[in-house]
Order: structure tokens, then C-alpha cells, then sequence
């Protein structure tokens, strides 16, 4: 019995240091937790908060000491329904100048990175290696540094003043990360599944469509998102290549309700930021899955 | 009230219309780029709009076929953009992009000429020479002319000064007659720029403002106007060279180091955002004075801010740029706007008829009150509605004293390099010493040495 009793008592502190033990390690995981959503909360505060002064200050009169909010108008959004002076060009003509773009983009990028990608991912063929080396060292400019190139380049082809000289520009820089991209999707679908394809009796040209781009849908519609959005925002190739306000995009009417910094409307200022960003976060809240398939290697896979 | 001759009027109607033949009405476009920022300047773009309804008039009288539409475009961003805008649409040289009138700075000329951007106006000045432009106050022909030519119109033409808060005077004891008084004491020299620092000390002294003496945080040509109050040269027009003049540079820079030194300016004034400059001084009274400001300020206090004029008159004055020192003067920087033709414009003659008519006395009037900007022709001072506008005429006291940005290629680059060693000693980064070895470093790099005094 004392045995007995000794073995209760032994199983029953086995319990209670079981039941610590899981207790500590749920406590830890908590802490953890905590912390984990601390930092994520912290960093992205000055984010969530930037936005959060963007809405308020669009939908009020004013906000005094800058963030309290004193009355709801709709005004600030006149640019809606009326030109900030007669020397802005239409609203909507901007808009559809910035849908232009970023979709104009969106389809070289697909046509001409879709492809490019498959070849360099499947196909073996003499200087592959460099020409991929070279699409990187593309990448690795930084568009401002070929600004005046550019110019020069686009005056040559009389582009200019043009959204097709733009979004030419834009999506040649673009190019090579859009390539990366979709060779990373490539190879993460397996050769046996192509195979089995032209086994079967397809042509290469049907394995690909049928077979290979459904794998790679997440990967063409990730790059798609991101062209759109480079598309979108872009700001200093439209200010440095075009000059006549009929081709102005959204960045370059936001940029004009600043003026010369001395009088800013910032009510005017923060409703037409709200309406320049909002089809980007509309677009991006329906679409991040598909961002989120891209990882830093290249791919999850299909 | 002048009006331009009907006889030249119809003249080139006929000329414009047989020209042109006589088959259908045709409608030539003539596009214009003006700039404010200052968004009461619209009128530079409207009255090239209202000339060209005018011209229509004309023409229609003569029974010409030929009809004007006017495009023109107001800038209201900074002045780099307008700038940028310029540029790249004249090295494309594409006459349906670049406008045919062109409304700009005149420190623009020098080099905008030499690029061949726009044109001698001396031909086109010397047609209209008799009806109209032998109006206009002659030493506004010197600030846009460029090697021996004319390259542009004067549009306007402004006078900066320092804005003093008369109610701050009043509280440190100023009667209304020593306020009424003070501009004539900057004029005369009875009250120097050490003077200026110590009024400012008084009033931070005093709790009435948190800063005694702010100026503009961007760089413009408005800080040679403390070097011309310390007796420096910028420019010497006889050789057509820059000048950097040590001793009076530095006793600029340590003007501003000084007053960041007694509290009297913020260290970081060049980082300031301008919407701060104009609420400290018209507004909450924050600033005790502000040098280097600018007549039209007046104009966009009331539309911008929402500042009724009698506030205005209530609570600020003004004067020159006191004097440094013995070999320096009082003085005030003008910076003439000039209607431009581009080189690469179709119809040249039919624009330049646009800016004589845009010239008209009733135009640049409305121009002058809209805007806050000095008359640029005789008959506008006797023009009634001109007359009755008190700030223009009592501003208009400050112009004899009038100097202006030196009418070179480099000097755009000598006033940044000069805001940048002024915003070097205010952070006390460099002493006014080093700020002048800057700036003759900074000078020589952009300079041919050929093209700079150093003395």
C-alpha cells in the first residue's frame, strides 16, 4: 500500500509536472504569440495609421492639432463632379489614362514574360545562361539612372507625349523580374506531367497551353497584379516623358493638387489620394492569394 | 486707357486672310504655358485667353477667315516642374507639344536663349514699338534681354520686402506714428539690418513671437538682397560675369548665423514647409518678422488662407531690406515674369500679336490687383481702378530701390549654392567662413573660371 500510495503520488506529481510542463509551454507559445503580434502590430501601425488619417481627412472639414476630426463634408471629393480649376484636365480622361497604363503593362508583361520564361525554363539552347545573367543585371538598374537614355530613345521613336512610349518603358524594366518569376513557376511543375502530355500525342504548343499554364495560373496572375500596380503608380517616367496634360495619369494629378507646397487643400489633397489608391487596395484585397503564391525562391508551385 | 491702333489690327487681318486664302473659315490654335505658382496669377493664362476673344472680334469686323483659339495652360505646381516641363518639350523640339507662348521667369532667358528654346523678340517689340511698348517702365527691358536682345515681354513685375507684425510693434510700445515711420527709416538708413536683429530679439524677449525673424525655406534669388544690404556685387553686368564676393558673402552668412545663434531664427528654417512660413507671420503671429517676402504673399493670404484685407492692413507692415553696413543700401529684388515666343512655334507673328494684345493696360491691371504685382507700363499708375488699390501703391513706393537677378546661364546655380550655405551655417554644420569656401568651390565646379570674379 505504501507502494501503491508512493506510485499514486509519484503518478500524481508526473501529472502535476506534465500539466506544469504543458502549462510553461502554452504560457511560452502565448508570450510568443504576443510578441509575434506586437512587432507585426507596432510595424505596421504607421501604415494602418497613414491610411486611417488619408479616409479621416478626406470626409472632414478640418482636423485640429492635425488628427482629430471636426465635422463629415463630402466636399473634399468635388474634383468628382468639378475641375479644381479650369486648367486640370478631365478626371475621368486621367483615369482611364492610368487604367491604360497599368493594363497595357499587365499585357506585355503576360505576352512577352509568359513565354520568355517557358523557354528559358524548359528549353536548353546556346547562351542561355548569359542571357539570364543579362536579365538580371537589367533588373538590377535602377530606372532613374536611365531617364535621360530613355528620353533621348523614345524621342527617336517619336513616343513621346505618348502612354505607348510609358508603359514600353515600364514594362521592359519590369521584364526580367516578371521572367524570374514565371521561370520559377515553371520549374516547380514536374517534367513527367509535360511528358506524360506529349506521350500522349499533343504538340508541344497544346502541352503548354493545356497542360502547363493551367500549373502556372497562381504565377501568371501574381505577375499580372503586380504589373497592374506598377502600372498604376507609376509617377516619373509620365512627368519626364510627357508633357501635355491630355496623357496625364492619377499620380501626376495628385502631385498637382500639392501645387508648390505653399497652400496645400489637404482635404482636396487626401480625397484625391483616396480615390488614386482605392481601386489598388480594392484590386489587392480580391487578389493577395495569388501574391502570396510567389515566394522569395520564386514559387510554390500550382 | 492705350489701345493698340485698329489700323495694325486690320492690317494683319487682311494680311492673315490673304495669306490664307479665302476658302473656308480656318482656326489657328495658339497654345501658352504660364506658371504662377501663386494661384492668384491666373490672369497670365486668361488674358491671352481674353486677347484672343478679342482678336476674334477684330477679325470678324474686317471679314476675315481666320479665326484664333487660345490654349492656354496655368501651372500652379512648383517651379521645377514648370521648369522640367519646359525643357523637355523644347529639346524635343515637337511644335504641337511645345506651346508657341511661353510665360516664365526672366532668369529664364539666359538659358533658354542660347538654346535656341526661344526667340529674339527685338523685330516683332520694334512693330508695336509706337502703340504700345514704349510704354512700359524701360528698366524692365534690361531684365529680359540676353546678349544685346529682347527675348521676352515683361508680364509683371513685384517688389519683395520684410513684413513686419505691427501688433507686436504696439506691444513693445510703437505708436502708430513710429509704425507709419519705419519704412522711411529703412530708406534712409536710420535703421540697419543690426537693428532688424534687435528688434527681433525684443520681441522674442517679450514672449510675443517664438521666433523673431523667419524667411523662406526654398531657395531664391531673394538672398542677394541681404548681400546688396551688406554692399556685395552678384553680377557685373559690364563684363557679363558672376560675381563672388567674399567678404560681403560671409557677412551674409553670418547674418543668418547670428540669428540662429540669439534665438531669433530656427536652425532648421530652410526645412520648414512654406505653409508654416505664411501661418507664423500672417496668421498666428508666431514670427515677428519676415524677410524676404513677397508682395503677392498679400494675394494669397486673403485667397489661400482666408485672411480678410483690413486683418492684413491691421496687423502687418512693411519695408525695404534695411541696409548692412555703411557700403551697403536698402533695397528690394524684383523678378520679373516675361511672355516668351518658342523657337519652334508655327505662328510666331500671330502670337506675338496675342502679347501685345494680352499687354493692354485693362489686362495687366487686372493682372496687378488679382495677383498683388506692380504695374509694368505708365499707364497703368493712372489707370483708375489701379489708383484706388491702396497696398499697390503704398508697395509700389519700394521700387526705385529695385535690383535684379543677374541675367546669366549660372545664376539659377549661384542662388541654390547660396541657399545651401545659408543652410549650412543656420544648422551650424560650417561656419559663414567655410559656407564662403563652399560657395566658391560649389561655383568654380559650375563656372568656367573665365566666366567668375573672385574677389
Amino acid at each position: 500500500m505504501p507502494k501503491l500510495k508512493y506510485d499514486l503520488a509519484s503518478s500524481h506529481a508526473g501529472t502535476a509536472t506534465l500539466v506544469h510542463l504543458a502549462k510553461r509551454e502554452a504560457r511560452k507559445e502565448k508570450l510568443l504569440t504576443f510578441f509575434i503580434y506586437s512587432f507585426m502590430i507596432l510595424s505596421s501601425l504607421p501604415l494602418v495609421l497613414g491610411y486611417g488619417w488619408l479616409i479621416l481627412n478626406s470626409f472632414t472639414d478640418k482636423m485640429v492639432y492635425g488628427v482629430v476630426p471636426q465635422g463629415f463634408t463630402i466636399k473634399n471629393f468635388r474634383f468628382l463632379w468639378e475641375l479644381p480649376s479650369r486648367y486640370y484636365p478631365d478626371l475621368w480622361r486621367t483615369t482611364w489614362n492610368t487604367f491604360l497604363l497599368a493594363l497595357g503593362m499587365t499585357a506585355i508583361m503576360i505576352l512577352v514574360a509568359t513565354p520568355t520564361a517557358y523557354v528559358i525554363s524548359r528549353m536548353k539552347f546556346p547562351a542561355r545562361g548569359f542571357l539570364l545573367a543579362m536579365t538580371l543585371i537589367l533588373h538590377s538598374f535602377p530606372g532613374v539612372t536611365l531617364l535621360i537614355s530613355l528620353y533621348y530613345v523614345l524621342r527617336t521613336l517619336n513616343l513621346l507625349n505618348s502612354l505607348v512610349g510609358v508603359f514600353l518603358v515600364k514594362a521592359g524594366l519590369m521584364l526580367p523580374l516578371g521572367i524570374w518569376i514565371m521561370k520559377g513557376f515553371f520549374d516547380g511543375v514536374p517534367w513527367d506531367v509535360e511528358m506524360s502530355g506529349l506521350v500522349d500525342g499533343a504538340t508541344r504548343m497544346q502541352t503548354l497551353i493545356k497542360i502547363v499554364l493551367p500549373q502556372v495560373k497562381p504565377g501568371i496572375a501574381a505577375m499580372a497584379i503586380f504589373s497592374f500596380i506598377n502600372g498604376w503608380s507609376e509617377y516619373i517616367y509620365v512627368i519626364t516623358f510627357i508633357q501635355t496634360k491630355e496623357s496625364w495619369t492619377l499620380s501626376s494629378y495628385v502631385n498637382s493638387i500639392i501645387g508648390d507646397f505653399q497652400f496645400i487643400d489637404y482635404g482636396l489633397l487626401s480625397a484625391t489620394a483616396l480615390f488614386y489608391i482605392a481601386p489598388v487596395l480594392l484590386f489587392f484585397i480580391f487578389t493577395q492569394k495569388y501574391l502570396m503564391a510567389v515566394t522569395v525562391s520564386g514559387s510554390k508551385g500550382g | 486707357m492705350k489701345r493698340l491702333p485698329l489700323f495694325l489690327v486690320f492690317a494683319l487681318a487682311l494680311l492673315l486672310a490673304f495669306s490664307l486664302g479665302a476658302a473656308a473659315q480656318e482656326v489657328i490654335t495658339i497654345r501658352a504655358w504660364t506658371v504662377g505658382p501663386d494661384t492668384p496669377a491666373f490672369h497670365r493664362a486668361e488674358n491671352l485667353v481674353t486677347a484672343g476673344e478679342r482678336l476674334n472680334k477684330m477679325l470678324e469686323i474686317v471679314g476675315a477667315d481666320v479665326r484664333v483659339e487660345v490654349d492656354a495652360d496655368f501651372w500652379t505646381d512648383e517651379w521645377d516642374s514648370f521648369r522640367r516641363r519646359i525643357i523637355l518639350a523644347s529639346e524635343e523640339g515637337n511644335p504641337d507639344v511645345v506651346p508657341d507662348i511661353i510665360v516664365s521667369s526672366h532668369l529664364d532667358i539666359p538659358v533658354w536663349a542660347p538654346a535656341g528654346w526661344i526667340v529674339s523678340l527685338d523685330e516683332y517689340i520694334d512693330q508695336y514699338w509706337e502703340s504700345t511698348y514704349q510704354d512700359f517702365f524701360p528698366h524692365l527691358w534690361g531684365a529680359v534681354s540676353y546678349e544685346g536682345k529682347r527675348y521676352g515681354v515683361p508680364q509683371d513685375i513685384e517688389v519683395r520686402m520684410v513684413f513686419y507684425r505691427k501688433d507686436h510693434l504696439r506691444s513693445l510700445g510703437w505708436t502708430e506714428d513710429e509704425i507709419a515711420d519705419l519704412p522711411r527709416r529703412v530708406e534712409e538708413r536710420e535703421f540697419l539690418l543690426s537693428d532688424l536683429q534687435d528688434l527681433a530679439q525684443e520681441m522674442v524677449d517679450a514672449g510675443l513671437a517664438d521666433y523673431g525673424m523667419v524667411h523662406r525655406p526654398t531657395q531664391g534669388p531673394d538672398f542677394f538682397q541681404i548681400l546688396v544690404a551688406y554692399g556685395g556685387q552678384y553680377y557685373d553686368p559690364d563684363t557679363d560675369k558672376l560675381v563672388i564676393d567674399k567678404e560681403a558673402l560671409e557677412l551674409t552668412l553670418q547674418f543668418f548665423a547670428d540669428n540662429v545663434e540669439r534665438g531669433l531664427t530656427p536652425a532648421g528654417m530652410t526645412t520648414w514647409p512654406w505653409p508654416a512660413v505664411h501661418r507664423a507671420i500672417a496668421e498666428e503671429g508666431s514670427a515677428g518678422m519676415q524677410i524676404t517676402g513677397g508682395m503677392w504673399f498679400w494675394a494669397e493670404w486673403q485667397r489661400d488662407l482666408g485672411i480678410p484685407e483690413e486683418d492684413l492692413w491691421e496687423n502687418l507692415t512693411w519695408s525695404l531690406i534695411p541696409a548692412g553696413n555703411e557700403k551697403g543700401r536698402p533695397n528690394q529684388l524684383g523678378q520679373p515674369l516675361a511672355y516668351m515666343l518658342s523657337g519652334p512655334s508655327r505662328n510666331k507673328d500671330l502670337a506675338f500679336l496675342l502679347i501685345t494684345l494680352a499687354s493692354e493696360v485693362d489686362l495687366n491691371t487686372r493682372h496687378s490687383l488679382e495677383a498683388a504685382k506692380l504695374a509694368i507700363r505708365r499707364s497703368q499708375t493712372a489707370f483708375p481702378l489701379f489708383q484706388e488699390n491702396s497696398y499697390l501703391a503704398e508697395a509700389a513706393k519700394l521700387t526705385p530701390h529695385q535690383i535684379f537677378n543677374a541675367t546669366h546661364p549660372a545664376a539659377g546655380r549661384y542662388l541654390a549654392v547660396l541657399h545651401e550655405a545659408i543652410g549650412g551655417v543656420e544648422t551650424g554644420a560650417i561656419t559663414p567662413k567655410e559656407g564662403v569656401e563652399l560657395i566658391v568651390q560649389r561655383m568654380n565646379q559650375a563656372v568656367e573660371g573665365d566666366q567668375l570674379i573672385i574677389r
